[in-house]
């Protein structure tokens, strides 16, 4: 440690202000990079670290916030050196001050949003910490993005022993622009062990109060500053901050009543606004960090508090005694996963547990890639299941925010797993109680081991708050004082420890009828003891009756107005009802999902599951495709028939799979959207059609390497690729695709498609078809993968 | 935000053409509705000053390119705005949501945040064209259009600090991050003949599907 950590919370601290501001007045020309200025011009620079430090500064801010790989290319690691050095020059020459390592964003948006990986992140800010390593501090600023975020603060930490501070910018209403509010950005870098955060850039102090104000009811490290000198204002295309020093000094001395420990400035402020702001602030004693250490877990939109009103944790994504679940996986059907965490989502759930253990499968690669890819479609904070410490890892790492951790136990080894990782990234530990020993049959024994588990994670620095304690649900059906027990050591942690508590409920009623039953009283009865979190199906009506009916009794639901809500006015027909009266052609030929499940079902007590699909739903999407292609029928309908189709047919396809017997597919056509392309809805408007049609599918999804595809053709012998892509910029991607996969595999044939294609285009680029619209590739596909009489 | 929306837009992106039957319209407004509910939408714009050189390239402000459709376009132009709008990133997260229960209902989602967008566009240049003092706006005129190259959008963003701004940021690959997004140089002029030319007119694709006449 610096003596710069040492001197935290002694008095306040002084950051210096804008260096950008002052570079341009210098005659920096707008667009050329402000770091190059440390080679180019280093008296400039010194001089302005030196303004700032005579003024009365503790921190200068080192000329190095875009010195990263990803926006200064290869000199990047120089300049990160060369700011770095001239900040230490400016520090010898005064006598007095520290250096910091000034870190800003890539300008990049993070994959799953972006395009840019979080390992190339991380690799570009790594590099700049090693290279900058000569720094007192290192300061990550004006980020906008938590994913971003997390990268810098492991960069940071991984690379170097110095003090990490991170702030960021957040709009009036305390969000980033990526969506995270301040209580879930807060969690995640409380988390990471930064040494304190806060808020710079973005608008003035004075609009900064009121996002002070909300950081000090949930943070507990020390808070950071650095507001610019109001809003900007551009005149004759110039940019103007127009809050006079004394004023932004003012309002400082308002900041550092508040509680922050650190001041300094950004855009438009220049030293005489520092200066004031010291003269006004120095005499002010920090004030003692709030005790706001509450059990939290977030993603990159929100926050979840854990107790004392109760929350759910969906158990649906595990693959447990679940068949089609477990297909999903050995087939990497991402889709079908991410379904399910939408569906819990919107049936209420607060926290995800995402569980994708199979023997057959690597468990690391399926987590890091379903974590990120649910967190593109769902904004819950996820808990991460899994007893493979390398999936927990990855999927810890690329978490997006701070998880919940299922699971550590009072065994030796586990503990010595897990801790590690909780205390690197962050994180709320579910503990079982259950050790070496096994499960103790005592509320006490359970007790014994949550004491143990608790104090060992505290000598990993891990505080009480951040482990949850499963007493463990056993089945009643193997043992009539099971419930009871559990109960009794739910009772007995919390009262000794003050943790928190959370069971998995379903267990209860293993090996018994109608279990719901069961489990939903469980439930209550657990509630009532004190349980903050439930792992349970939020799909469960039953279950979510015995949760809306506790809050509403034990006062946590204000009004009632949660439970009004969930069952008010369910006397008349809530969704609107499938409409009674039509056959399965016509919901398909209407778009009716519901209807046409429905009566693919009633069909099939008629018919053979073959003749449903050949002699309705076929010709059903027959004649809709005819309409699409005559100009009678337009886009969203005909999707909505194949939505509706597919529905039917999946009630078909259960049939089917009941019965042993398989519908006999038409050949394997992989799609892809290629490298450098993430939009991939007309990829995706190809592939419902394409399916319903009975062919096969492997869908790579989007901005796909050409080796990606080429090996999948290979390895399963396809004879249909279908490339998709959206600007002029993707299509060399895209021939680069098919020049590969003629090398590899001649006899494949390729169709393409996407908005600046053409026919010209695809005879230039090589490519066999050119599908103008979604049914061209059906038709082509059947051309090609089943000649005639394909149909019967 | 108080934006009004034409329905005949949304028709038009979901490539009906004609009076939509009812059930295709409930589907556009559950859609709209949906969208207006996820985005956020943002803006930065900055006025620079132009110049039209001889040898065929504009300037602006700082920034340079060859492109002689623009070079058209902004004839008769003294200055002109550089501008990105976006709706956020909720929206496109909306669209990958909606693509697991259906692609209907995405392709009507998608059509509505492209209308969302565009009208949000309409908006911003009232109060443009409100600071414009004296001058009027010509149609917006993006990087694709014409010969303008979709690079130009890395310089434009950059100028306008779009990432920091409104969490706007540009792939390798060009593609503007949220999708939902809008970047456009517009031109400012002392001939008020100009300023109702709607932007598909300023715009030389003719076989463009989404033309309006």
């Amino acid at each position: 440690m610096t003596n710069l950590a040492k001197l935290l919370g002694k008095r306040l601290i002084f950051f210096d202000g804008a260096m950008g501001t002052l570079l341009q007045k210098a005659g920096l020309p707008q667009g050329e990079l402000p770091e190059n200025w440390s080679l180019t011009h280093p008296e400039t620079i010194l001089e302005i670290h030196k303004g700032y430090l005579d003024a009365g500064c503790d921190i200068i801010k080192a000329n190095t916030f875009g010195a990263n790989r990803l926006k200064a290319g290869e000199k990047a690691p120089e300049l990160a050196r060369a700011g770095v050095a001239l900040a230490k020059k400016a520090i010898a020459e005064t006598g007095h001050g520290y250096a910091a390592l000034d870190v800003g964003p890539t300008g990049r948006l993070l994959k799953p949003m972006g395009d840019l990986g979080f390992d190339d992140a991380y690799n570009a800010f790594a590099e700049m910490v090693r290279a900058g390593g000569e720094a007192d501090c290192i300061l990550i600023e004006t980020m906008g993005d938590t994913m971003e975020l997390k990268a810098a603060v492991l960069a940071a930490k991984e690379n170097s022993s110095l003090p990490v501070f991170a702030t960021m910018v957040f709009d009036e209403r305390g969000r980033l622009l990526t969506g995270a509010d301040i209580p879930a950005a807060v969690a995640m870098l409380e988390g990471l062990g930064v040494d304190a955060l806060g808020l710079n850039c973005g608008f003035g102090p004075a609009q900064m109060l009121p996002l002070v104000d909300e950081l000090t009811q949930c943070c507990s490290i020390p808070l950071i500053v650095n507001p610019n000198a109001g809003l900007p204002v551009v005149v004759d295309g110039k940019t103007f901050y127009n809050v006079s020093p004394e004023d932004f000094a003012q309002t400082m001395r308002e900041v550092a009543k508040r509680g922050v420990w650190m001041l300094g400035g950004c855009c438009g402020t220049t030293p005489a606004h520092l200066r004031r702001e010291v003269e006004l602030c120095k005499d002010l004693p920090p004030l003692p960090l709030p005790d706001n250490r509450r059990t939290v877990v977030s993603s990159g939109t929100m926050a979840v508090e854990i107790g004392p009103d109760p929350v759910i944790i969906g158990e649906r994504i595990n693959p447990t005694g679940k068949s089609r679940f477990k297909q999903a996986l050995r087939e990497q059907d991402i889709d079908y996963i991410l379904s399910e965490g939408v569906a819990q989502q919107e049936s209420g759930a607060h926290i995800l547990d995402v569980n994708v253990g199979l023997p057959e499968i690597d468990e690391a690669e399926m987590m890091g890639k379903v974590v990120s890819e649910l967190q593109s479609v769902v904004t819950l904070p996820l808990q991460i299941d899994t007893t493979d410490p390398a999936a927990m890892e990855t999927a810890l790492r690329h978490y997006n925010g701070k998880a919940m951790i299922n699971s550590v136990n009072g065994k030796q080894e586990s503990m010595e797993t897990v801790f590690p990782l909780a205390k690197k990234y962050g994180g709320v530990i579910v503990a079982l109680t259950i050790d070496e020993g096994g499960i103790p049959e005592t509320a006490a024994g359970r007790l014994a081991v949550a004491e143990k588990i608790v104090r060992t994670a505290e000598s990993y620095g891990i505080g009480r708050e951040n482990i949850v304690v499963d007493a463990l649900t056993m089945a009643i059906s193997s043992g009539q004082q099971a419930a009871m027990a559990t109960l009794e050591a739910l009772k007995l942690i919390k009262g000794k420890l003050g943790v928190k508590t959370v069971l998995g409920v379903s267990n209860v009623s293993f090996g018994l009828p109608r279990r719901e039953i069961v489990n939903s009283a469980f439930y209550l009865t657990a509630l009532q003891a004190g349980l903050d979190a439930a792992i349970i199906n939020p799909k469960s009506a039953a279950m979510m009756q015995s949760y809306h009916a506790f809050r509403a009794l034990f006062a946590h639901d204000s009004q009632c107005a949660d439970y009004i809500a969930a069952y008010g006015g369910q006397e008349a027909p809530a969704a609107p009802s499938p409409q009674s009266g039509l056959t399965l052609f016509e919901a398909v030929v209407r778009g009716l999902k519901e209807d046409a499940a429905q009566q693919a079902a009633a069909a099939l007590a008629a018919s053979e599951p073959l003749a449903v699909i050949n002699e309705t739903l076929i010709p059903a999407l027959d004649q809709v495709g005819k309409g699409f292609e005559q100009g009678t029928v337009f886009l969203p309908q005909l999707l909505m028939s194949a939505d509706a189709a597919k529905a039917a047919f999946s009630v078909v396809k259960d049939t089917l799979s009941r019965s042993g017997e398989a519908q006999r597919k038409k050949g394997k056509v992989i799609l892809a959207t290629v490298k450098g392309d993430i939009h991939d809805i007309g990829k995706n408007i190809v592939k419902v059609l394409l399916e319903n049609y009975g062919f096969d599918v492997i869908d790579l999804g989007k901005d796909v390497p050409p080796e990606t595809v080429v090996e999948t053709a290979a390895a399963q012998n396809v004879r249909l690729v279908g490339l998709s892509a959206l600007m002029t910029t993707t299509v060399p991607s895209m021939e680069e695709t098919i020049r590969q996969l003629r090398a590899a595999k001649p006899d494949c044939l390729v169709m393409v498609g996407g908005a600046v294609l053409t026919q010209e285009y695809a005879d230039m680029i090589g490519a066999d078809f050119y599908a103008k619209d979604a049914m061209g590739s059906v038709h082509y596909a059947e051309r090609v993968l089943c000649g005639e009489g394909c149909n019967g | 935000m108080s934006l009004q929306i034409d329905r005949r837009e949304i028709y038009r992106y979901m490539g009906a053409s004609g009076e939509p039957d009812g059930a295709l319209k409930a589907l556009a407004e559950e859609a709209l509705a949906q969208v207006m509910a996820a985005a956020v939408p943002r803006q930065v714009s900055r006025r620079v000053s132009l110049s039209l050189e001889t040898g065929g390239s504009v300037r602006l402000g700082q920034l340079e390119t060859a492109s002689k459709s623009l070079y058209r376009h902004l004839e008769g132009c003294t200055e002109a705005f550089l501008f990105a709008a976006t709706l956020g990133t909720g929206v496109d997260l909306l669209l990958r949501r909606s693509t697991l229960s259906g692609m209907g209902r995405t392709v009507a989602i998608q059509a509505a945040a492209a209308a969302v967008i565009e009208a949000f566009c309409d908006e911003c240049e009232k109060g443009l064209a409100a600071a414009a003092e004296g001058l009027y706006l010509v149609p917006r005129f993006s990087p694709g259009y014409g010969d303008l190259p979709l690079s130009f959008q890395k310089p434009l963003l950059s100028f306008l600090e779009s990432d920091r701004r409104i969490g706007l940021s540009v792939t390798a690959s060009l593609m503007m991050v949220p999708s939902k997004s809008v970047s456009a140089v517009i031109g400012l002029t002392p001939d008020k003949g100009r300023c109702g030319v709607h932007k598909c007119a300023a715009c030389g694709k003719r076989g463009c599907p989404f033309r309006r006449a």
